[in-house]
């Protein structure tokens, strides 16, 4: 089969021309097609239902809203994970769907369900479905700066220019506004004046609803015409709004100006922004899950340029995120990292090779795999990411290794200058190593597929990985095998230098070194079993993480305080931070501050969380020289400022974390039962127990408790006196605390909501006096105050109440430092069984960042075991013998060794990369292996002495192990030295493969010779 | 202050329920903001908007009564306009008119013959000249012809005289507002013309919830300062009714008038700004400033104006400074919060 493929290659080589051209072109327009994203996809399918309920307390939508949708959604097929946060006025309900299900049937399903059960919830609710974007769809930012336009201008803006045109651009799947004012009309009742017209507010609601309508009436033909009647009603303006006439009490008229004040007025705030210390308004684009991010925020950036245009003068739009700069730095740190590979590849061949023609073709073999591999990515629907270029920095070395096999069997047929046709050299070259070729480029392969079977977050982070490179590989593979011989056919000359001279010098003393090796084996044995050995203690001290931090360029700190804080209190903390931050740290360029909930309710933040976003000046401008240095000058502002929770993250990084777990930290206990009071106490206890387990840091526990709330009951018989029910003494509290929608005044494209509110003057109530001595318009239009009919008292109830599978939790949250995680969880599981009694329906779950760990450490020790078995396989059809396979297998640890101390010396953790590296390097280290073994099985025959055949063989084989092991080591280290973001996912990977490499590399050059010398001796014997 | 010594506090603070004052140090409050605002006392407080009117107490009023229904009864000046005493305010007309003047003058020659007659038999009785039946008589005709007679008479002095025998103008007896009556006929024999109401008897009443009304001592509309005069001491249901004094001159309210005023309390309080005050496990406190220390203090709020809140406290905070900004990060701090 493969002597065919070479054969049609070499007598069909216009034909294999045109071929490659159109795969080159192919390949060309995949690369400018690809999606550039700077991460795969990692989100799950995942739909979120966002229901706002004003003026309701977190107890109240759960027992209303959250467990009646919860219920409906917890039959759903396909559900893997069913989370809620529920909080003042707000809960977000988030379905996790297991891998692969698609997002439109799941939307559809979840949607159906909350159809059939809206009925059943309380009335004047508002949501649904959150928009169909991904927890990374925040891709851009930015605020509407202009000091001459107030806050409520801002925000029409945002909402009525802004907004609507940039949801025309394909790919977006919403604008979320934060911050500002929203515009109402507001009707604020006068209840002395309604109350001497004997009106009540629902017959003012009436009259509103029935006369703020336009109606159709049909058609009449007016001779040749028809003309279309309609009736019109509808409010244009405030003026119509006062003018409407409630109530004609014999011939005495009471418009609603008559009847309360009407003004322009805002809404009820949930949440502000301000940039650098002052208050604004901002606009955040979600695109849709699966978008091209980068061509997405391209054609919204035209559309602001179009928009800014049309803008009131002055007015700028301030972009402060865009996250098309973090995939350029990040894609552009991954390029340059490939391109400067291919040029280290290049001239390492031609060192080796001492041939430019010959190194021309095997340099050829990388352009041609990077471009069929781009059109296979595009096929096959991955994006050019972090994850996916890198995958293919890391193949870059390993592509040329069968090309190189190849061209030096063609440049040493050719050299022998056999007296046959050139074509037929160079068929019979090919042909001669096509196996070894194959087997060993599909063992590569083998090492990198069990990987895709990963699954969770590593999984969805390095499927792209291991697909790349098999992609890479099996181009490589397949241009080996047709298009270098066809390449060389071309270019290589008949007679071809001679081996270079360092090389051979290379070889010469190599060949005296393992000589003197082979007749004194047990020191060099002893010296790697105690460097093994010594490995495996540095294992044991080597930090363990996860995964390793993306720098992301930019700085979030997420900011806590004490959680009955009002909106107003809270901004004010938060200019107060923002100005100390500017005006000490001044590699900042701009802050922008968000606090409390967002429009669409995407992330429910309460109003004591803020999240502060700092975009960084250029690194140039930088006083220091690392970000962790900005850091640290930051935390040292923030400490000042006692009474307030932070932590740093950033954007990408907050958003995975809070889409995997809802919280953040390596080690989660989650205490589930149902009293909020219980799971309060519970967690103190076991974030007390957390505390003196040895390796916690920054324990945190949720604030579930904290929630103070007026309860306002009603006097059942006076209130029975006056007809008086609970629904309508919330309705008329609403109004006067809240706020009531009554109607929309529509103008153009303008919707301005119609309020009935009572808090235009004095800024509403501010105590519970004030609230005890609000008047009430009774049914009977007599005025009576709140505490005449009401109790009114002080409680306390949850700030927040989290759910998973319909079951209350609160979390304890730690991160760990000088221990390893699992050691940890042990210690700490033994400690809360021992401290913490938890009573009958109450449980512990152990989770967060070590949870992924566990579950990595679980798929990569199933994914081990099957590719060293497909490795044993491979190399037992190879060399039909279990002895000799386990020679080669035996050199493996010696490679991981090398791993390990690479680890050790640049300071990285292990980690998913790390780990993901050490199986790489199982491969590599065994095609090594094969290439040595198999040249002593084909030469062992000669009639040589042992030592000297060994040493002959081995230095023969010297020059391709390393050629392969030198190409990827140097293919890898432009990802080792690359700074910029995007390298430090890469860096644990390649450290451990260069490190790896090179006791590998010992290990194939002197111990696999040695241990083949000692069985062979056995053998011979 | 290092995040143990946070957390110790947070612990006191919570164990105790501040029984005793928690004492927080400035200098443990880093680069906080820390603003101060003098405590000033206060003797009322405001209540919530209530619906009043401008009226009268029953019988402070003087009424005009007609003892004849006449045919045109024409009010000469405006309803409620001040008029001075002897102002012509009322036109009437008709036969009846006619009639009255007649009556009048009947019943003045009758009575002038009666009491001459009486006059002139008193001496006659004095002396037993006449018997005790006579006199009876005498006297009966004389005391009844002067209660008729004195019935038209004081109309009468009320009328203008006119050359037309069928009109009379009626003119204000005393000064004060003249406010109307209506129906013009509403009782049997004699007409009710309207009433001239004194100055001093315009006050203000409205209905207090019986909570606050005892405490009552002015209330505010328009500028206008209007001193409680007495509280009603019986309920109507779930009000008081409360009058004011005679308004002042320079309250430009009109009788009759339906307005919304504000009830003010006696109280001893004092007024922070709302920003000042915090609250935990349902108690509310504010943080004076006592050298560099700030002291935890309860309170009680009582009731707010604009961006203050009047509050009571079981300490004296008579001179005292209290902290309104950063309250929310002392109370974090109270909270245990605060650190990475």
């Amino acid at each position: 089969m493969l002597d065919k493929v070479i054969q049609f290659s070499l007598t069909q080589r216009l034909f294999l021309s045109v071929i490659l051209g159109v795969f080159l072109v192919l390949g060309f327009y995949a690369w400018k097609q690809i999606p550039i994203d700077a991460f795969p996809d990692i989100s799950t399918t995942q739909v979120n239902v966002i229901i706002k309920a004003p003026g309701m307390t977190a107890e109240e939508i759960e027992s209303q809203i959250t467990s009646v949708i919860e219920t409906e959604l917890l039959g759903i097929p396909n559900k893997d994970i069913l989370r809620s946060t529920t909080k003042y006025a707000i809960t977000s309900i988030t379905i996790d769907f297991i891998n692969k299900t698609d997002i439109y049937w799941a939307r559809q399903q979840v949607n159906e369900r909350l159809l059939s059960i809206w009925d059943q919830l309380p009335l004047g609710i508002e949501g649904g479905l959150a928009p169909m974007s991904s927890p990374l769809s925040e891709m851009f930012m930015f605020t509407i700066e202009n000091p001459s336009l107030s806050l409520t201008e801002r925000k029409h803006i945002l909402d009525w220019q802004i907004r609507p045109l940039l949801r025309t651009v394909a790919g977006v799947a919403d604008v979320n506004i934060l911050g500002g004012e929203t515009k109402t009309i507001q009707f604020e009742p006068d209840h002395i004046a309604m109350a001497h017209a004997q009106i009540g507010i629902d017959e003012v609601h009436n009259v509103i609803k029935s006369v703020n309508i336009n109606g159709s009436v049909g058609r009449i033909d007016v001779g040749v015409e028809s003309l279309i009647i309609r009736t019109e009603g509808r409010y244009q303006s405030i003026e119509d709004v006062a003018a409407t006439v409630i109530k004609n009490d014999s011939g005495a008229i009471y418009r609603l100006k008559d009847l309360g004040e009407i003004s322009y007025n805002s809404l009820v705030r949930y949440g502000a922004v301000t940039k650098d210390g002052e208050e604004t308004a901002q606009a955040l684009v979600v695109t849709l899950k699966n978008a091209n991010t980068s061509s997405v925020i391209d054609a919204v950036q035209e559309k602001l340029r179009q928009i800014e245009m049309t803008l009131p003068e002055q007015t700028q739009l301030n972009v402060f995120y865009n996250r098309k700069n973090l995939i350029e730095t990040a894609v552009g740190t991954i390029t340059n990292a490939l391109f400067q590979a291919i040029i280290l590849v290049i001239v390492l061949l031609t060192i080796f090779l001492g041939n430019m023609r010959a190194a021309l073709v095997v340099s050829t073999s990388i352009p041609i795999a990077v471009l069929i591999t781009f059109f296979l990515m595009y096929q096959f629907g991955l994006s050019a990411n972090l994850m996916s270029l890198g995958g293919l920095v890391i193949a870059i070395g390993m592509i040329v290794d069968s090309s190189v096999v190849v061209v030096e069997n063609i440049v040493s047929q050719l050299s022998k200058n056999a007296n046959l046709p050139r074509l037929h050299l160079m068929y019979r070259a090919t042909k001669s190593i096509a196996a070894p070729v194959f087997s060993g480029t599909i063992i590569v392969i083998m090492v990198f597929v069990p990987l895709l079977s990963l699954t969770g977050l590593e999984g969805k982070l390095f499927s792209p990985v291991a697909v790349t490179i098999v992609f890479a590989m099996c181009a490589a593979l397949v241009i080996s095998l047709t298009v270098i011989p066809v390449l060389a056919s071309l270019i290589i000359k008949n007679r071809v230098a001679n081996t270079p001279k360092y090389l051979l010098r290379l070889q010469s003393s190599y060949a005296k070194t393992l000589e003197n090796t082979l007749a004194a084996p047990m020191i060099p044995i002893i010296i790697f079993i105690i460097l093994l050995v010594l490995s495996g203690l540095v294992y044991m001290f080597l930090g363990k993480t996860f995964m390793p931090v993306l720098d992301e360029g930019d700085i979030i700190v997420q900011l806590e305080k004490s959680p009955t804080i009002s909106l107003e209190e809270s901004v004010k903390l938060d200019q107060q931070i923002e100005t100390a931050l500017l005006s000490n740290v001044s590699e900042i360029k701009q802050i922008v501050a968000r606090v409390g909930s967002d429009e669409l309710g995407l992330d429910p933040m309460s109003l004591n969380e803020t999240d502060v976003f700092m975009e960084l000046r250029p690194k140039a401008e930088w006083q220091v020289s690392s970000k962790q240095e900005i850091e640290d000058k930051i935390r040292e502002i923030l400490i000042q400022y006692p009474g307030i929770n932070f932590g740093f993250t950033q954007p990408i990084q907050m958003r995975v974390s809070e889409m995997l777990t809802g919280s953040s930290g390596a080690v989660t206990a989650k205490v589930f039962g149902s009293d909020v009071n219980l799971l309060a106490e519970l967690a103190q206890n076991i974030a007390d127990v957390v505390k003196i387990t040895q390796g916690s840091q920054d324990v945190q526990t949720t604030l579930i408790e904290g929630g103070d709330f007026l309860n306002v009951k009603l006097k059942p018989e006076l209130a029975s006196e006056f007809n008086l029910s609970v629904s309508e003494l919330s309705h008329y509290l609403n109004i006067q605390v809240n706020g009531f929608k009554a109607a929309e005044v529509i103008n153009g494209k303008v919707k301005t909501p119609f309020m009935f509110s009572g808090i235009a003057k004095n800024g509403g109530i501010s105590s519970i006096e004030g609230l005890k001595q609000i008047p009430l318009q009774m049914p009977d239009n007599t005025t009576l105050k709140l505490s005449d009919v009401a109790e009114v008292s002080l409680s306390q109830g949850p700030a927040v109440i989290e759910r998973e599978d319909a079951e209350r939790f609160a979390v304890v949250a730690s991160n760990v430092v000088g221990r390893d995680m699992v050691g940890f969880v042990e210690e700490l599981q033994k400690n809360i069984a021992n401290d913490v009694s938890l009573p009958s329906g109450y449980y512990i779950e152990f989770g967060g960042e070590f949870e992924n760990q566990i579950r990595a450490t679980r798929n990569l020790m199933t994914v081990i075991p099957l590719v060293l078995f497909l490795i044993v396989l491979i190399l037992f059809t190879t060399f039909k013998s279990l002895a000799k396979s386990s020679l080669i297998i035996v050199n493996i640890p010696f490679a991981l060794m090398g791993g390990v101390f690479g680890l050790f010396f640049s300071g990285e953790y292990v980690s998913v990369p790390a780990s993901i590296g050490f199986i790489a390097l199982i491969g590599v280290s065994v095609l090594n292996g094969v290439v040595m073994l198999s040249h002593f099985e084909s030469v062992k025959y000669k009639s040589l002495n042992l030592t000297r055949l060994i040493s002959n063989a081995a230095g023969d084989r010297l020059r391709p192990i390393l050629m392969t092991a030198t190409t990827a080591m140097f293919g890898l280290m432009p990802l080792v030295a690359a700074s910029g973001p995007g390298a430090e996912i890469q860096k644990p990977l390649a450290i451990v493969v260069i490190g790896g490499l090179f006791t590998s590399t010992l290990a194939t050059l002197y111990l696999l010779p040695i241990l083949y010398y000692k069985l062979e001796g056995i053998t011979r014997e | 202050m290092n995040k143990n010594t946070m957390m110790l506090l947070a612990l006191t603070f919570l164990c105790l329920s501040v029984s005793a004052d928690t004492v927080i140090k400035t200098e443990d409050l880093g680069q906080l903001a820390l603003e101060y605002a003098e405590i000033s006392t206060v003797s009322s407080l405001n209540l919530p908007l209530v619906k009043a009117k401008i009226s009268h107490k029953s019988g402070e009023a003087f009424q005009l009564i007609a003892p004849f229904k006449p045919q045109s009864h024409e009010v000469l000046v405006n309803n409620g306009e001040f008029v001075d005493a002897g102002t012509a305010i009322l036109k009437l007309s008709g036969s009846e008119v006619h009639h009255f003047l007649e009556k009048y003058d009947s019943a003045k020659s009758l009575f002038s013959l009666a009491k001459k007659r009486y006059d002139s038999n008193l001496k006659l009785f004095n002396e037993k000249s006449i018997s005790n039946d006579k006199w009876a008589v005498i006297s009966e005709n004389y005391f009844r012809s002067r209660d008729e007679f004195g019935h038209y008479q004081h109309f009468s002095e009320l009328i203008h005289s006119s050359p037309d025998v069928d009109v009379i103008l009626i003119k204000a007896p005393i000064d004060g507002y003249y406010l109307n009556s209506e129906p013009v006929n509403k009782l049997a024999d004699e007409s009710d013309l309207g009433q001239i109401l004194p100055k001093a008897s315009v006050r203000l009443r409205a209905y207090i919830g019986s909570a606050e009304a005892e405490q009552l001592i002015y209330f505010e509309a328009g500028g206008c300062h209007i001193e409680i005069d007495v509280v009603s001491q019986t309920s109507m249901g779930y009000f008081q009714e409360v009058w004011s004094k005679p308004l002042a001159d320079d309250c430009e309210l009109k009788y009759g008038q339906i307005l919304r005023v504000t009830p003010y309390q006696t109280v001893a309080a004092y007024q922070v700004p709302k920003s000042s005050v915090l609250s935990i496990k349902r108690a509310t406190y504010i943080l004076v400033k006592k050298a560099e220390e700030l002291i935890v203090t309860p309170i009680t709020i009582k009731g707010a104006e604009a961006n203050y809140y009047i509050v009571t406290s079981t300490s004296t905070l008579d001179n005292s400074r209290v902290l309104f900004t950063s309250v929310a990060a002392v109370q974090g701090v109270l909270m245990g919060l605060g650190g990475e």
